[in-house]
C-alpha cells in the first residue's frame, strides 16, 4: 500500500510532499506507485482542492474523511483553522488512523507555525518535519 | 486576470439535445422513379432525388400546430423530419451489413461496430489537424493581440470543440430498421415523378416496392393487366414481419410530381399526373417547382457542400445526422471524383425557398394529421381498454387461462405461451403475435402497435404521453422476456421522462427541482436495468454507448448536478464527494464497461482457432474524457445556486471571440464567460487590507461551487491518450487548453511561491507535455506536415 501527503497552503501552492508505503503487513515503507500513477498524484490531489472547498463549510470537524476517489484510489482531507488543507492519497479506507494521522500532523504542523522565521504559505524545508512525518506514518499507515 | 474559459453555458448539450431529437423524428423514405432521378442529376449533380432532399428535412421553419392526446393544441416553431432510401433498398443493404457484422463475431442489430466509429472519427480528426496545421502556420508571432491571431485561435477552438458534437452526431446517424423500435420505419412513402412518367411507371414503382395495397382500385381491366405484367417485387428481399407495407395503418402513401419551370407546358403535364393519382389512389399528391430561375440569386447556405472530405465551418457547430458512417467512411476513403464536385450546379434562392415549402406542406397537411388520427385510433383500441377498471380485475385471468388461437387477431395480451417467444424453431408455440421463426412481434400485434404509438407520440413530441405508455409496455415485455424490446422500451422510457423534465424548465425552480427529485430515483434503476439487459442479455453494446451518451447530455440540460444540491438539507452533500455527478457519471460508465472496446475475430492468422482480440480506441477514449472535462467545466453553470450569483451580480459575462467566426453566420453566440478570481470588493475593510499577513480569499463567490480543477485533470487525462496516439497537434491544443485553464495561472501573491510550480515540473506530467510541443510543434513549423502527421 502506498501514500501520497500534501499539505497545500491557501493559495493552493505546496507547502510539504511525501510519498511513502505502509510498514504493516511486511511493507518496507517505500512506496509503490506506477510511474503513470506517481505522474498523475499531484493533479488527482489538485483536482479534489474543489471538493474540499465544496465541504469544508457544510462539515463542523475539521477532518472531512473520504472526499474524493479516482480509480480505486482515495483521497483524506483535513482543513487546519488557517485554511491549509492536508490531503492524503490512499487505497485503502481506515478513517480512525488517518484521523489520528492528520491530528498529530496537525500538530506538527503547528510546532512549524510558531517559528518566527516560518511564514504561513511557506515551503517545508526542515528534514526534523520530515522525519517526523515519517515517523508518523509507520506508527499510523 | 482575466481568465477566460470557452464555456458556453451548456449550448453545445442543448445541441446535442437537438441532434437527439432530430435523430428521433418522423421517417420519410423516398422512392424516386428513374426521370426523376435523372432529372435531378441532369440539373443538380446529385445521384438522386433522395440524395438532394435529405438535408433539408432539419429543422423546418414554421408553426407547427400539434394536437396531443389530451386534445390540447401545441404550436411549435420547428419541425424536422429525416429521409431514408425506399425500404427494400434499406433491407437489401442492411442484410448484408448484418451478415457482416455477424462474420466479425457482433450482434447483427448493433447500431455500428466500434471500429468503424473509430476509423471515421480518425479521418475526422487527420481532416481537422491538417486545417490546424495551416491555421497555426498563419499565426503572426509576436502579436497576441492582433484581429487575425484572435480569430486563428477562435476557429482552432471550434474545430477541436466541434470533435465530440461529430462523434455524437455519428453515434445518431443510423438508418437500420430495428424490430424492437419505430423510429427508423418510414410514416410516409414518398413517390417522386417528373412529367414523362406514365401511368404504367407509377404502377410499376408500387409493385416494385411491395406498395400496391389498393389493387382492386384499379380502373380499367388494362390497367390490372398492365399490373400483373410489370415486375413484381424483388423475391430475395425479405419484408421483415414487423414491418407492414401493405397497409394503409401503418404507412401513408404521398405522391410528389417535380414541375421543371424551365421547360414550357410542364406544368400541365405534371397536373394530369396530379389528377389521375388523386382519382385512383386518393392518395395526396404534392408538387415541387424546380429550376425556378427567375430573378433569384444563387442560394448561398450550406446545402451545396455535401462532402465530408472538406470542412465547414458554418456546419461544424450544428453537424448533419443524415449521412451513416459507413457511407462516409465510403466517401473518406475513395474521394469523391474532381469532375463530380465541378458538377454540383448550386440552387437558386427560388428553388431552395420551393423546397422548403414543399416539406412544410407535407409535414404541416400530410403527416401530422395522419399521425394524429392514428394515435388517438390505437390510444383508443389499444391503451384505453388495458387503463380501465374491469380489465385490470380480468386481465390476470386472461392471460393465463386464454386460448392460444383465439389471441391470434385479437390485441389482447400474449397467452402463457408467450414466453417462449425468443427461443427459435419452437414452431409450435406460434401464436400470431410473435413470428417464431426470428422471435420478432408481428407488425399487428399489441406490443408492436403500442410500442408504435408511443413513438409516434414521442415524435409529435407529447413527452407525457409517451412515457406512460412506455411504462404500459415495459411490463409486458417483461412479463414475456422479450429482452432487448424491454432493454429497448426502457431506454425511450428515460429519454422521454427526461424530455418531458427539460421542456417544464422554464416553471419556477422549486417546484421543478421537486418533479425532479421525485423521479431520479426510478431514472437510475431504469437506466440501469437499460444497461444490464442490452449488454448482459442482448450482447448490444452499440445501444448502451448511445444511451449512455445520450443521457449525460440530457443531465446537462436539466442543469442539474447532483441530487444533494437540490435537496434542502446540508447533509446530503455528502454524496456530491465522489464522482456522482451525473452527467459524468454516465460518461464515465462509457470508459468502465468497455463500450470503446470490441471483439476482432482473426482468421487469417490461425484458421481453425478464432482469436478473440481485444481492441480499445484511444481517440474515443481521449474524446470521452475531453467531454467528462467539458461536463466538470459547466459544473457552476448547472448548480442550483447559479442564478442567484447571476442576480447578485457577481458573475461578469463577456462576449467571446469565437463570436466572430460564429459571426459569419449571422448567429452571435454568446459566450459566458467567468472570471474564476474575480475579487469581491464591496465588502472588504480597507483597514484590514493593510495587514500583509491577512490571508486572502479571492473567490468567495464562488468558492466550492466549481469544477475547474477536476476539469483540467480531465484534459490532462485525455492530453496522456494524445499522447499514446503520438497525435501532436491535439496533444497541444488539450494543453494549451488546461493550461489557460487551471495550470498555466499564477496568483499574484507576495512571498507565497508559485502555486502552479509544482504542477509544472519539468519531471511531471504537464512538464513532459508542454516540452514535448515545443520540441515536436517546431519540427512541423519547417517541414511538410505530411512528414510528422499523426500516425494512429
Amino acid at each position: 500500500m502506498s501514500y501520497y501527503l500534501a499539505l497545500i497552503g491557501t493559495q493552493d501552492n505546496p507547502v510539504y510532499e511525501a510519498e511513502f508505503g505502509t510498514f504493516k503487513q511486511g511493507g518496507d515503507g517505500s512506496s509503490k506507485f506506477s510511474t503513470e500513477m506517481r505522474e498523475l498524484n499531484p493533479f488527482i490531489i489538485h483536482s479534489s482542492l474543489d471538493i474540499v472547498e465544496d465541504l469544508q463549510w457544510v462539515k463542523n470537524s475539521m477532518y472531512l474523511k473520504v472526499i474524493d476517489n479516482f480509480y480505486g484510489y482515495y483521497i483524506s482531507a483535513y482543513v487546519s483553522p488557517t485554511n491549509v488543507k492536508f490531503l492524503l492519497l490512499h487505497e485503502v479506507k481506515s478513517e480512525e488512523s488517518i484521523k489520528q494521522f492528520f491530528f498529530e500532523l496537525n500538530d506538527l504542523y503547528v510546532k512549524t507555525l510558531l517559528n518566527p522565521f516560518y511564514n504561513v504559505n511557506n515551503v517545508i524545508k526542515s528534514t526534523s518535519f520530515d522525519l517526523k512525518v515519517k515517523g508518523l506514518a509507520k506508527k499510523y499507515l | 486576470m482575466v481568465n477566460i474559459h470557452d464555456i458556453s453555458n451548456n449550448d453545445s448539450s442543448l445541441i446535442c439535445k437537438e441532434l437527439l431529437a432530430n435523430s428521433l423524428a418522423p421517417t420519410v423514405s423516398i422512392i424516386s422513379s428513374h426521370s426523376a432521378d435523372e432529372f435531378v442529376s441532369s440539373n443538380y449533380g446529385y445521384d438522386s432525388f433522395y440524395h438532394l432532399i435529405r438535408p433539408f428535412g432539419a429543422n423546418l421553419k414554421s408553426n407547427f400546430n400539434i394536437k396531443n392526446t389530451q386534445l390540447i393544441t401545441n404550436t411549435y416553431k420547428s419541425f424536422s423530419i429525416r429521409f431514408s432510401r425506399s425500404v427494400m433498398d434499406v433491407i437489401t443493404t442492411q442484410t448484408q451489413k448484418q451478415q457482416q457484422y455477424a462474420a466479425s463475431g457482433n450482434n447483427s442489430l448493433e447500431l455500428f461496430r466500434p471500429g468503424d466509429l473509430n476509423q471515421i472519427m480518425t479521418e475526422y480528426v487527420k481532416l481537422y489537424n491538417g486545417e490546424i496545421r495551416k491555421l497555426i502556420s498563419e499565426v503572426k508571432p509576436g502579436k497576441e493581440n492582433d484581429d487575425q491571431n484572435r480569430k486563428i485561435n477562435a476557429k482552432t477552438k471550434l474545430l477541436k470543440k466541434s470533435l465530440y458534437l461529430k462523434l455524437i452526431s455519428k453515434v445518431y446517424s443510423n438508418h437500420c430498421l430495428l424490430p424492437f423500435e419505430c423510429f427508423n420505419h418510414p410514416i410516409i412513402h414518398f413517390i417522386v415523378l417528373t412529367s414523362s412518367d406514365s401511368v404504367e411507371t407509377i404502377n410499376q414503382i408500387l409493385a416494385q416496392n411491395n406498395l400496391n395495397r389498393k389493387k382492386h382500385l384499379l380502373l380499367s381491366p388494362d390497367l390490372r393487366a398492365n399490373d400483373s405484367q410489370a415486375i413484381p417485387p424483388d423475391p430475395k428481399v425479405e419484408i421483415p414481419s414487423f414491418l407492414d407495407l401493405q397497409s394503409d395503418d401503418d404507412s401513408l402513401i404521398c405522391f410528389l410530381v417535380l414541375v421543371d419551370k424551365s421547360k414550357e407546358g410542364d406544368e400541365a403535364q405534371c397536373d394530369e399526373i396530379k389528377s389521375y393519382v388523386k382519382k385512383n389512389f386518393y392518395y395526396p399528391c404534392l408538387t415541387l417547382k424546380l429550376k425556378d430561375q427567375k430573378d433569384s440569386a444563387p442560394f448561398t447556405g450550406m446545402y451545396h457542400n455535401t462532402d465530408s472530405c472538406d470542412i465547414n465551418y458554418e456546419e461544424l457547430l450544428q453537424p448533419g445526422i443524415f449521412k451513416s458512417i459507413s457511407e462516409e467512411l465510403m466517401e473518406f476513403q475513395y474521394g469523391r471524383p474532381k469532375d463530380d464536385k465541378n458538377k454540383m450546379i448550386p440552387f437558386s434562392t427560388n428553388d431552395h425557398n420551393n423546397i422548403i415549402n414543399m416539406l412544410i406542406e407535407l409535414v404541416k397537411l400530410n403527416l401530422i394529421p395522419f399521425m394524429e388520427k392514428k394515435i388517438t385510433y390505437w390510444d383508443d383500441i389499444h391503451v384505453q381498454p388495458r387503463k380501465s377498471i374491469t380489465n385490470r380485475f380480468f386481465s390476470a385471468s386472461r392471460r393465463y387461462f386464454s386460448n392460444p388461437s383465439s389471441t391470434v387477431n385479437t390485441p389482447s395480451k400474449t397467452s402463457f405461451f408467450g414466453s417462449n417467444a425468443h427461443k427459435p424453431h419452437e414452431l409450435t408455440t406460434t401464436v400470431g403475435v410473435v413470428d417464431a421463426r426470428t422471435g420478432y412481434y408481428s407488425s399487428n400485434s399489441s406490443e408492436a402497435v403500442t410500442r408504435k404509438l408511443a413513438d409516434w407520440a414521442f415524435m409529435l413530441r407529447d413527452y407525457k404521453y409517451a412515457h406512460s405508455t412506455y411504462d404500459l409496455l415495459k411490463k409486458d415485455f417483461n412479463n414475456e422476456k422479450s429482452w432487448t424490446y424491454y432493454a429497448s422500451c426502457q431506454e425511450m422510457l428515460v429519454i422521454s421522462l427526461l424530455f418531458d423534465l427539460i421542456q417544464q424548465e422554464t416553471s419556477s425552480s422549486d417546484a421543478y427541482y421537486n418533479s425532479i427529485r421525485g423521479k431520479l430515483d426510478t431514472i437510475f434503476q431504469t437506466i440501469d436495468s437499460v444497461n444490464y439487459t442490452f449488454l448482459s442479455r442482448s450482447n448490444l453494446k452499440s445501444f448502451v454507448l448511445r444511451f449512455q451518451m445520450t443521457i449525460s447530455e440530457l443531465f446537462n440540460c436539466l442543469k442539474i448536478n447532483t441530487l444533494s444540491e437540490i435537496s434542502h438539507s446540508g447533509a446530503g452533500s455528502l454524496l456530491s464527494t465522489s464522482n456522482n455527478i451525473y452527467s459524468i457519471k454516465h460518461l464515465n460508465e462509457i470508459i468502465s464497461l468497455k463500450l470503446l472496446t470490441y471483439n476482432i475475430v482473426d482468421n487469417l492468422s490461425s484458421p481453425k482457432k478464432q482469436v478473440l482480440e481485444e481492441r480499445s480506441y484511444h481517440l474515443l477514449k481521449a474524446l470521452i474524457m475531453e467531454r467528462i472535462s467539458y461536463s466538470y467545466s459547466v459544473f457552476l453553470f448547472n448548480h442550483s445556486k447559479y442564478s442567484l450569483l447571476e442576480t447578485r451580480n457577481l458573475i461578469t459575462n463577456l462576449e467571446d471571440v469565437t463570436a466572430s467566426v460564429n459571426g459569419s453566420r449571422g448567429v452571435k453566440n454568446s459566450e459566458k464567460t467567468f472570471s474564476v478570481f474575480k475579487k469581491n470588493q464591496d465588502n472588504d475593510d480597507p483597514i484590514l487590507l493593510t495587514n500583509p499577513y491577512k490571508l486572502q480569499k479571492a473567490n468567495l463567490a464562488v468558492m466550492g461551487l466549481t469544477r475547474y480543477r477536476k476539469a483540467g485533470l480531465w484534459l490532462l487525462l485525455s492530453s496522456n491518450q494524445w499522447e499514446h496516439m503520438n497525435d501532436i497537434v491535439q496533444l497541444k491544443l488539450s494543453l494549451d487548453k488546461c493550461l489557460e485553464m487551471v495550470y498555466g495561472f499564477d496568483r499574484e501573491s507576495d512571498g507565497a511561491p508559485e502555486d502552479g510550480a509544482w504542477l509544472r515540473r519539468a519531471d511531471g506530467l504537464l512538464g513532459r507535455f508542454i516540452e514535448l510541443c515545443e520540441n515536436k510543434l517546431n519540427i512541423f513549423d519547417e517541414k511538410s506536415p505530411e512528414i510528422v502527421t499523426s500516425n494512429n
